[in-house]
């Protein structure tokens, strides 16, 4: 697009442009009309939910539409398409070679020519792009090209309060294989229980839950002794809490290092033996190191008949050659296909979104950080909130009054000194409602917090 | 990448919680059965890794009895109870022969180690009568003894630290033994001087600096040496002596009693500690505790430091001053650097009056100690290098002592068992205490699975308790017996007698052929070969291959006979001191066991032959012709195994040539060599060549299961969670007629086969929309229209999405697939579009829902809205579940910050199942 004219030449037609008061020349037509379609198509490449966004509105369109058609027009006054009249009239029907070629000789009607092949691929351009996106071509970043967001399915998908329960009411898939399933290893009892006298450890694995089929073991079969099942998921267990309740349980004293304690198990006989049924036994708390080492210990005492289970497909990652000698492991494959009713209680959703998942967890440790009655204001905002479904949140007088009657705070400095330290960690938000009070709101849904309550209440935050 | 999701996953912990956490936490527990009261005495049982446990004494064979269930229709309870008791007799023999051996085995290093202390304990009690002397203070040189136990972390190596305690200290040391934790980052020595105070001492105290162990040793000794004008007190020494004045000063004042010394005196806490203990105030009441404390203190004031107490207790003053003290650090490379400087340091200075002497337990070798301590340490220790019996060795062991022993009582392995056990050791554990656990396992099968078991201890311990085992052979049981020894067996003695002789027969047979074994290792032994295996001659080796049908078939690729003929040649070349070592060797062996008693005097006859010297004049015969490398290119060529025939016919060649040889003019001090081998020849061909293991009468006491070992000690939880989920029909008999997904399949295998589709990020939406569209498509076509509508033939691999994973799997499992069915359809994945043809896994047509709506967010999530809202809800319930199952099984995470909406792949498919090496095992 080089212009051939001599710059004498244009110098004069770029005075004679500006003088008849058009204030862009051909040459900054050109540049400006190039460097402005540049950053969409990095947008394309790059982010293509916002060149999503931003070609789906008539904006860009609009304004190039507007942009040509002034050029065109003051162009058209100024004489600088003059050439390109008399092209057009010379048509006898169609314009000759020579004529279009001088009419392209002019600076103007090529830059016009220029920005309209613009404007013309970019439309094509977002034809292909938005196709691409919705036909699943990589058409730029794969994060995007790859699929919809999750965050497009919130409309779809109905948030599932309990999906357990839900499915609870389903008829069940397979119901005879899975009865099947389940008394062929009640058949394995007695024989597991011979395992377990004779020294060693029982640690079932495979898909599905096996937390009914250990109850059903230890119920059913292990009559010789006692019995002290543990929920390895709960969150805060510890092996020195299960050491403890296991010396509670067979009446030994408490008190005294683990290593005491361990040492006064192992100092029993082997009659009646003490079983210990964990189920899963890569729970959190259990998984240090140190846990496992002590758990072994235990496993390894004369009295102690240790029945586990498993499901991460990486547990036995956490026992090095010693631990897993100690815990003399035998592995019996107990596939169930039982649903996880109760192991899979604290497992995000992934539909919900990390989002609120992350939200939720910083409110709980900003939460942890705050006064006890800072922590009950917000409890109060809280459930306010969960059980208003009409305005959206509490006005501050009605909260400073419900405040009071609980004598959290003796007056509304102290209660705004709160309701500042919420905001500070976006806990709380503010909003006009159309009667033109503000309202107060937690900037979250009424599942996440209602998951934040009950972790607060699980932790003792709350008093 | 994958180590790193590891390390998160296993760093992902709880904190440790305190005690009014544990009482949060009484929601995970519950009790189902309360604890029975005990016996009013407990008796104490020792504790160790390698105790087995083995409660069953007081176990009621009722209980037991039900783990023995009938095998053969009316197998009567007391013959259940005679399997039972043969287990349990069997296996108590046989592990407690397994413990003596592990014992022994370090016996000779555990006996050169106390010699050790005990000099170092001498050369340091004349070493500080001379620095006292000269008054010399500083880092004295600390005697370390270096215990090289090879293997890291090795199982077997969790008693040897414990038992080299024990027996230091009934040698009479004062022995402290610390472990990891004891010098673990970040406490300081403080732990680990604590732990030498309490065991040094054994009481219980919290006391953890230097001065109080200067404390008590000096009051080990004082009042037992004879009173000795006292050295000058150094600079260093008063200054240890203020500090502890002022200790002693604030556990006076700490002490409710108020009972101390009256300013001044030198009482030691540990003192008051031994006075206050149980044991003291048994043996001298409470007050008369405190009053000999406090005569101690008074003692100690007028007589100083050093100054005798009790005049009467002199000799065993002397005994105790001579008593070494020995720390024992176990697990050297596994503790805190820094820590182990320090102590080593503290230790060196204190020296003069503490003489310690260290004895560090290395894993690796000998040079991770220079690299871990810094010169200024190191330089202080004065290392002697003791070296602990490592695993072949302690494998080499357990195999000639008790699997080639008595103590098998009368059970023979099978080489599929063996070859299963000697790859679980060498492949896997390299602990001798791992195929301790898979021969427990594999005799627990046998008895529980073997109706005619009980007949093997019968068989070992004798021809009467045989007969009268087989007298006492159930009716019922009689037919199995007949089938299984391919004989009739009728009623009454004679039946009796039948079973009893072909038991027999194979019992007295694999006695024979052990001895056979031990002959060959110790002929191997003799001529040079490896102890530690390789060859074929180690005895592990010998037990494994000897097993198989295949050991002596010349014909056979696994055959040894080249192997033994070259041995043969090379014990004939043995000079007459070695032949002649051999043959006692052999003898030995021989007399040890009855059935080799012919043997045994064969051998003890050519021993006695005189040594008859060659004429002074008589021509040298010629040398044996060099056996032209035979063996050499035996072993070789029986590697190769093409050229077997043509090896085995050298060796055959050159083994006769030799003989031939002999047999002309050979000297005569080549006559025990010639004669050992001529006696091996004789065994392997008696013996060898037809293991006991193919005599009907074998069949009752083999126990060749290798099947139960593999499943319960070498499990694959991965492949078994990868079956189920990818491949429900190998649980679910419902479940094995399905091609593809179907929405009758479990959500979590409709999930789990969507997701072994993504690379290792997975768009969650896009993956819904796959789940959704399997639960939209009903009930799956038949095959054939599956195949006319968009089947892929099965040998098109999958193409997956997105850019490639980084994770290469070896090999992928084999997609289950039915002979002439084509490849197991898969669910239109990610927008729920019908698949194009060239696409594989489109094999499922997709819903008319999906496939309409075909854009936006996709057919699934476009069907879902078309839905109505309770359908909509069921699709989000069902794939939350089943997504919170894959995650729960560690299969599955959500994605980081940075990648909102999708989630993170964590296992691809595992590769096939364990190879089950039959066909090796088979020894073909």
């Amino acid at each position: 697009m080089m212009d051939a004219r001599p710059p004498v030449q244009r110098r004069a037609q770029k005075r004679t442009v500006q003088a008849a008061g058009l204030p862009v020349s051909a040459d900054t037509v050109l540049t400006t009309a190039t460097l402005a379609v540049i950053p969409v198509y990095v947008l394309m490449l790059a982010q293509p939910r916002l060149a999503k966004r931003l070609l789906n509105s008539p904006a860009v369109f609009a304004t190039g539409a507007a942009a040509h058609t002034a050029l065109l027009l003051s162009w058209l006054q100024s004489g600088a398409l003059a050439v390109v009249l008399a092209a057009l009239r010379s048509c006898s029907p169609l314009p000759s070679m020579g004529r279009v070629t001088a009419a392209f000789l002019q600076a103007e009607v090529t830059a016009l020519a220029w920005f309209h092949l613009l404007l013309l691929d970019l439309f094509q351009a977002r034809s292909v792009f938005l196709s691409g996106l919705s036909e699943s071509v990589p058409t730029g970043k794969k994060q995007d090209a790859s699929g919809p967001a999750l965050a497009d399915l919130h409309d779809d998908v109905p948030d599932v309060e309990h999906p357990r329960r839900a499915l609870a009411s389903l008829p069940v898939k397979h119901v005879n294989d899975k009865a099947a399933l389940m008394a062929e290893y009640e058949q394995c009892f007695p024989k597991w229980r011979f395992q377990l006298r004779e020294g060693f450890s029982l640690l079932l694995y495979g898909f599905g839950s096996k937390r009914v089929l250990l109850e059903r073991f230890a119920v059913d079969e292990l009559l010789d002794g006692g019995v002290l099942a543990v929920n390895g998921l709960v969150p805060g267990l510890s092996a020195r809490g299960l050491l403890l309740r296991v010396a509670s349980a067979m009446r030994l004293p408490r008190s005294g290092s683990s290593h005491a304690i361990l040492q006064s198990i192992r100092d029993l006989p082997a009659e009646p033996p003490m079983y210990v049924v964990i189920h899963n036994v890569e729970g959190s708390g259990l998984r240090p190191p140190d846990a496992q080492a002590m758990l072994s210990e235990l496993a390894a005492c004369a009295c102690i008949g240790l029945v586990a289970s498993m499901d991460n497909v990486n547990t036995p990652l956490l026992w090095d050659k010693q631990v897993a000698a100690r815990f003399n492991w035998l592995y019996h494959d107990a596939t169930t296909y039982a649903p996880y009713m109760t192991e899979s209680m604290h497992v995000p959703s992934l539909l919900l979104g990390r989002k609120e998942v992350r939200q939720a967890a910083g409110a709980a440790t900003v939460l942890r950080t705050l006064v006890p009655n800072a922590r009950a204001i917000f409890r109060l905002l809280a459930e306010f909130q969960m059980a208003d479904d009409e305005d959206g949140g509490i006005a501050f007088p009605h909260l400073f009054r419900l405040c009071r009657e609980r004598f959290l705070v003796g007056n509304e400095l102290g209660l705004r000194a709160h309701l500042t330290e919420f905001r500070d960690h976006e806990l709380l938000q503010t909003r006009r409602a159309p009667d033109g009070t503000d309202l107060l709101s937690v900037p979250m849904e009424d599942d996440a917090l209602r998951r934040l309550l009950q972790d607060m209440d699980a932790s003792g935050e709350v008093s | 990448m994958k180590q790193k999701l590891l390390k998160e996953w296993l760093t992902t912990t709880e904190e440790d919680v305190d005690e009014d956490s544990v009482q949060a936490t009484t929601q995970a527990f519950a009790l189902v059965r309360d604890f029975p009261m005990r016996a009013p005495a407990p008796a104490r049982r020792p504790s160790g890794a390698l105790q087995h446990k083995g409660g069953h004494k007081g176990d009621s064979d009722a209980l037991a009895l039900r783990a023995f269930p009938p095998l053969v229709p009316g197998e009567p309870l007391a013959w259940r109870r005679q399997r039972l008791h043969a287990y349990r007799d069997t296996w108590r023999g046989l592990s407690m022969s397994f413990k003596a051996v592990l014992e022994q085995t370090n016996e000779a290093t555990f006996v050169e180690l106390a010699a050790f202390v005990a000099a170092q304990h001498a050369a340091a009690a004349q070493h500080a009568a001379a620095a006292a002397a000269a008054r010399f203070t500083g880092r004295q040189r600390l005697p370390a003894a270096l215990t090289v136990a090879g293997g890291v972390n090795s199982a077997d190596h969790a008693r040897t630290f414990p038992a080299l305690a024990e027996l230091l200290r009934s040698q009479g040391c004062h022995v402290a033994l610390l472990g990891t934790q004891d010098l673990a980052a970040g406490a300081g020595i403080s732990r680990a001087l604590n732990a030498v105070m309490r065991q040094f001492s054994g009481l219980a105290t919290d006391a953890d600096d230097l001065e109080a162990l200067l404390a008590w040793y000096t009051d080990e000794l004082a009042g037992r040496l004879e009173p000795t004008p006292a050295p000058a007190p150094t600079a260093e020494q008063q200054r240890m002596q203020r500090e502890r004045r002022a200790a002693q000063r604030r556990t006076d004042a700490a002490s409710p009693g108020g009972e101390g010394s009256d300013g001044g005196g030198v009482v030691s806490p540990l003192q008051r500690l031994r006075l206050r203990s149980p044991a003291a105030k048994r043996r001298l009441g409470d007050g008369e505790a405190g009053s000999q404390a406090g005569g101690a203190a008074g003692g100690r004031k007028e007589g100083g430091v050093a100054s005798g107490v009790h005049e009467g207790a002199q000799p065993q003053a002397r005994a105790a001053a001579e008593r070494p003290l020995v720390v024992v650090v176990a697990g050297v490379e596994g503790a805190d650097a820094l820590t182990l400087q320090d102590l080593v340091l503290t230790l060196s200075e204190a020296r003069q009056q503490l003489p310690v002497t260290l004895v560090l337990g290395l894993a690796t070798s000998a040079v991770s100690l220079q690299q871990m301590l810094p010169a200024a340490a190191a330089d202080c220790l004065q290392t002697r290098h003791f070296q602990l019996v490592q695993a072949v060795p302690r494998l080499e062991a357990l195999v000639g002592r008790v699997l080639l022993g008595e103590a098998c009582r009368g059970l023979l392995w099978g080489h599929r068992l063996l070859h299963r056990l000697l790859q679980l050791f060498l492949d896997f554990d390299f602990t001798a205490g791992a195929v301790l656990r898979g021969l427990q396992v594999a005799c627990l099968a046998h008895f529980q699975g073997e109706p005619l078991s009980p007949l093997a201890p019968a068989a070992a311990a004798g021809a009467v308790q045989l007969c009268a085992a087989c007298s006492a052979l159930p009716e019922a049981l009689r037919a199995t017996a007949a089938r299984r020894l391919g004989v009739p067996v009728g009623g009454g003695a004679r039946g009796a007698a039948v079973v009893a002789a072909a038991v027999g027969e194979a019992a007295a047979k694999a006695r024979r052929w052990a001895v056979a074994l031990r002959w060959t290792h110790a002929a191997a032994r003799a001529v040079g070969h490896r102890a530690g295996g390789g060859d074929g001659f180690a005895l592990h080796e010998l037990l494994r291959d000897a097993a198989a049908p295949a050991f002596m078939q010349r014909d056979s690729l696994r055959s040894a006979l080249p192997r033994l003929e070259a041995l043969a040649v090379r014990v004939r070349r043995l000079p007459h001191a070695a032949a002649s070592a051999l043959l006692a060797e052999l003898r030995e062996l021989a007399a040890a066991c009855a059935d080799t008693a012919s043997e045994a005097r064969t051998v003890e006859a050519l021993l006695a032959e005189p040594l008859q010297e060659p004429a002074p004049g008589a021509p040298a015969p010629a040398p044996p012709r060099p056996p032209a490398r035979t063996g050499v290119l035996s072993v070789l060529r029986g590697a190769l195994g093409a050229r077997q025939g043509a090896a085995a016919a050298a060796a055959a060649a050159a083994a006769a040539r030799v003989r031939a040889h002999a047999a002309e003019g050979a000297p005569q001090r080549l006559r025990l060599a010639n004669g050992a081998a001529g006696l091996l020849e004789k065994a392997w061909d008696a013996h060898l060549k037809q293991p006991p293991h193919g005599l009907p009468g074998a069949a009752l006491l083999c126990c060749d299961d290798a099947g139960e070992e593999r499943r319960a000690l070498t499990a694959a939880p991965r492949h078994a969670v990868h079956t189920a989920l990818a491949d429900p029909g190998a649980y679910l008999g419902g479940a094995t007629g399905q091609l593809g997904l179907s929405p009758s399949l479990e959500d979590a295998c409709i999930a789990y086969q969507l997701l072994l589709e993504y690379p290792e990020a997975v768009n969650v939406s896009d993956w819904f929309g796959g789940f959704c569209a399997v639960h939209h498509s009903g009930p799956p076509d038949p095959p054939a229209a599956s195949k006319s509508a968009h089947c892929m033939p099965a040998t098109k691999p999958l193409r997956r999405r997105g850019r490639p994973s980084k994770r290469v799997m070896p090999e992928a499992p084999p997609q289950p697939e039915a002979p002439g069915i084509l490849a197991s359809p898969r669910a239109p994945r990610g927008r729920g579009r019908p698949k194009a043809p060239a696409r594989a896994g489109a094999a499922l047509p997709a819903p008319a829902s999906a496939a309409a709506s075909g854009s936006g967010l996709g057919s699934g999530l476009g069907s879902l809205a078309g839905l109505p809202p309770g359908r909509a809800a069921e699709m989000a319930a069902r794939f939350t579940c089943a997504t919170q199952d894959l995650q729960l099984m560690g299969l599955l995470r959500p994605a980081g910050r940075r990648r909102g909406g999708h989630a993170q792949r964590l296992v691809f498919p595992p590769p096939p199942a364990p190879c089950t090496d039959d066909a090796a095992a088979k020894g073909e």
